[in-house]
C-alpha cells in the first residue's frame, strides 16, 4: 500500500512540561481519509506541528511521498495543504490579494480553481478577510489548500466551530478532492460525527502516544460495547475485551468484534459504538 | 519570496496609507510654519527624519499583525526556506525606508521651492538620524520578536526604540571624542552612525536568521 505520510517513532518532549509525544508512528495511505482523534492536550497538534516542521523534533522520521522534509526542501510543501483551526492569514488582506500573493509562492497555483471555490462558498474576493464569518475564514482557508495541486491536505481542527451546514460542505469538498484516490487527508477533529461521515481510518491518540489505528469500517461495524453488571463482568475472560469503564451500577465494556462476543457470552447485550464512545474507553485508566 | 514581501506589504497597506497621508499633512503643516517663522533649518530636519522614523516604523506594525494574524506560522508551511522568511522580512523593512527616504527627499524639495532655503547641513542631520533610527527598529525587534515570542511585541518596540535612541546619541558622545577638532565633524558622525546602523542592520539579519532556524511555534 502506497503511503502519502508515513510518521514513524517520532519523538518530541519539553523542558518544564512532562507532555512528550512518545514515538507515535501511523501512516496515511495514499488515496484515504486519515481521521487522528484524541482529547483536549493529547498530542493531535503538536503531531501535526512536528510533521510540519512549525515545531523541531527531537528523534524519528516524517515522509511524504517517500521523501522527507526539511527545511530546504521546498518541493513537498507544494504537495501539501494545510488548513489550521483558525484563520492564519493577515486579516488586512483581501481573498482577491491574497491569491496574488499565493501565485507567487506556490509553483503549481490556479488561479481559477481558486477563485471558482470562491464563487461554490459565496466569499467574496474583494472584502478584507478580517471582514469575513469564521464559516467564510474556513472555507477560504480549504479553497487555499485546494488550490495548488495538493496531493495531501492536513487539516488540524478545521471544521471546529463550524455550523452543521457549513461542515457539510467542507466534508462534501473533502471527499471530492480523494475521490481520484491520488489524494490524501489527515484530519484532526474533535467532532467525531465528522470523521464517521469521512474518514477511512481512526487514528486515537492520548498522552502523547498512538493507542489505536484502525479502519472506520471496523471500528464502526466490528467494535462494540457491551453493558454489564459487575457480576457478569467478573465471568468475562480478560482476552475479550479492550477496555473497560464503570458508568454507575452499569459496566461498560470495549469489544473488539461484537459477533465473537455475543457467542461467547449470549446474555450479555453487545449495542454498535462511536468514534466518541470509544475514544474515553481507550484513554480512562482501565484501559487493558 | 516575491509572495511573501508582496503579503508583507499587504498587510501593512492600510497603515501604509495612513503614513502617507500623516506624513503629507505634518511635512505640510511645517512647510507652512517656516514660511510663517522662518525658522526653517530645524523643521527641515524634523519633516525629514519624522518621514524616515514614520515608514521605518512599518517594520514593527508588520511584525505585531504577522503575529497578531498567525501567518507567521502558515508561512512555513509553504514552499518557503526559514531564511526566506527572514529575508523577506528585512526586505520589507529596508524598502519601507527606501519609501520614507523617497518621500523625505520629496518634502525636502517642495519645503526648498516654498522657503526658498534649503540648509543641508540640517536636512543631512535629519538624513542621517532617520535612516539609522529607522533601520535600528527592525535591527532590535526582528530578533528580540524571533527570541522571545510574537506575545510580547510592544515591550519589544519600547526596547528597540530606546535601543535606536542609545545606539544614535552614544555614537554621538563616542564620535565627538575623536572628532573634537575636525572641521567636518558632523558630516563625519552622521555618515559613520548611518553605516554603523547598516552594519548593526546586516548583522541583526544573520543573526535572525540563525534564531529562525531553531525558532518554534506554537
Amino acid at each position: 500500500m502506497e503511503t502519502a505520510l508515513q510518521i514513524s517513532n517520532l519523538y518530541k518532549s519539553y523542558k518544564n512540561t512532562d507532555f512528550k509525544l512518545d514515538n507515535v508512528s501511523f501512516h496515511v495511505p495514499k488515496g484515504s481519509i486519515m481521521g487522528f482523534v484524541g482529547k483536549n492536550g493529547a498530542g493531535k497538534s503538536t503531531t501535526i506541528h512536528a510533521v510540519l516542521n512549525i515545531i523541531q523534533k527531537d528523534s524519528g522520521e516524517v515522509t511524504f511521498f517517500g521523501q522527507t522534509m526539511d527545511d530546504e526542501n521546498r518541493s513537498i510543501r507544494n504537495d501539501i495543504g494545510v488548513v489550521f483551526d483558525t484563520l492564519h492569514f493577515s486579516g488586512e488582506l483581501t481573498p482577491k490579494k491574497l491569491e496574488k500573493v499565493f501565485k507567487d509562492i506556490y509553483d503549481n497555483w490556479q488561479g481559477e480553481q481558486f477563485f471558482s471555490y470562491l464563487n461554490r462558498f459565496q466569499i467574496p474576493a474583494d472584502k478584507k478577510i478580517k471582514t469575513l464569518s469564521r464559516g467564510m475564514n474556513m472555507k477560504l482557508s480549504i479553497s487555499a489548500a485546494l488550490s495548488h495541486k495538493a496531493k495531501l491536505l492536513i487539516l488540524d481542527e478545521a471544521t471546529a466551530g463550524l455550523d452543521p451546514v457549513a461542515r457539510e460542505e467542507l466534508l462534501d469538498v473533502l471527499l471530492e478532492f480523494v475521490e481520484d484516490e491520488d489524494h490524501s487527508i489527515l484530519m484532526s477533529s474533535h467532532i467525531s460525527s465528522d470523521l464517521e461521515k469521512v474518514a477511512d481510518y481512526i487514528t486515537f491518540i492520548d498522552q502523547g502516544k498512538i493507542i489505536l489505528t484502525e479502519t472506520k469500517d471496523t471500528l464502526m461495524y466490528q467494535y462494540g460495547i457491551a453493558r454489564m453488571k459487575q457480576s457478569d463482568f467478573e465471568k468475562i475472560d480478560p482476552s475479550a475485551y479492550l477496555a473497560m469503564r464503570k458508568r454507575g451500577l452499569q459496566l461498560e465494556v470495549l469489544v473488539q468484534n461484537k459477533r465473537e462476543f455475543s457467542r461467547e457470552y449470549p446474555d450479555i447485550i453487545v449495542d454498535n459504538t462511536t468514534i466518541d464512545e470509544i475514544l474515553p474507553l481507550l484513554t480512562q485508566e482501565d484501559v487493558k | 519570496m516575491k509572495g511573501l514581501i508582496r503579503n508583507n506589504f499587504y498587510t501593512v497597506e492600510s497603515s501604509l496609507k495612513a503614513t502617507l497621508l500623516l506624513s503629507f499633512a505634518a511635512s505640510l503643516v511645517l512647510t507652512i510654519a517656516a514660511m510663517i517663522t522662518g525658522n526653517s533649518s530645524n523643521l527641515l530636519s524634523l519633516i525629514v527624519s519624522a518621514n524616515l522614523v514614520g515608514y521605518g516604523s512599518l517594520a514593527t506594525t508588520l511584525i505585531q499583525k504577522d503575529a497578531a494574524s498567525k501567518w507567521n506560522k502558515f508561512e512555513l508551511t509553504m514552499p518557503v526556506s526559514r531564511k526566506d522568511v527572514v529575508t523577506a522580512r528585512y526586505i520589507s523593512s529596508l524598502l519601507y525606508v527606501l519609501i520614507g527616504t523617497f518621500v523625505s527627499i520629496v518634502s525636502a524639495f517642495v519645503f526648498h521651492l516654498a522657503t526658498g532655503s534649503l540648509n543641508w547641513d540640517r536636512a543631512g542631520y535629519g538624513f542621517a538620524f532617520g535612516i539609522g533610527f529607522a533601520l535600528s527598529l527592525p535591527t532590535f525587534m526582528i530578533p528580540l520578536v524571533i527570541s522571545f515570542g510574537t506575545d510580547k511585541t510592544e515591550p519589544f518596540m519600547l526596547v528597540s526604540i530606546i535601543a535606536g535612541l542609545v545606539l544614535f546619541f552614544g555614537s554621538s558622545v563616542v564620535t565627538g571624542s575623536f572628532l573634537n577638532a575636525s572641521e567636518h565633524a558632523d558630516f563625519i558622525f552622521r555618515l559613520s552612525y548611518v553605516a554603523f546602523s547598516i552594519v548593526l542592520f546586516v548583522v541583526s539579519y544573520l543573526f535572525s536568521c540563525w534564531l529562525y532556524k531553531k525558532k518554534e511555534l506554537n
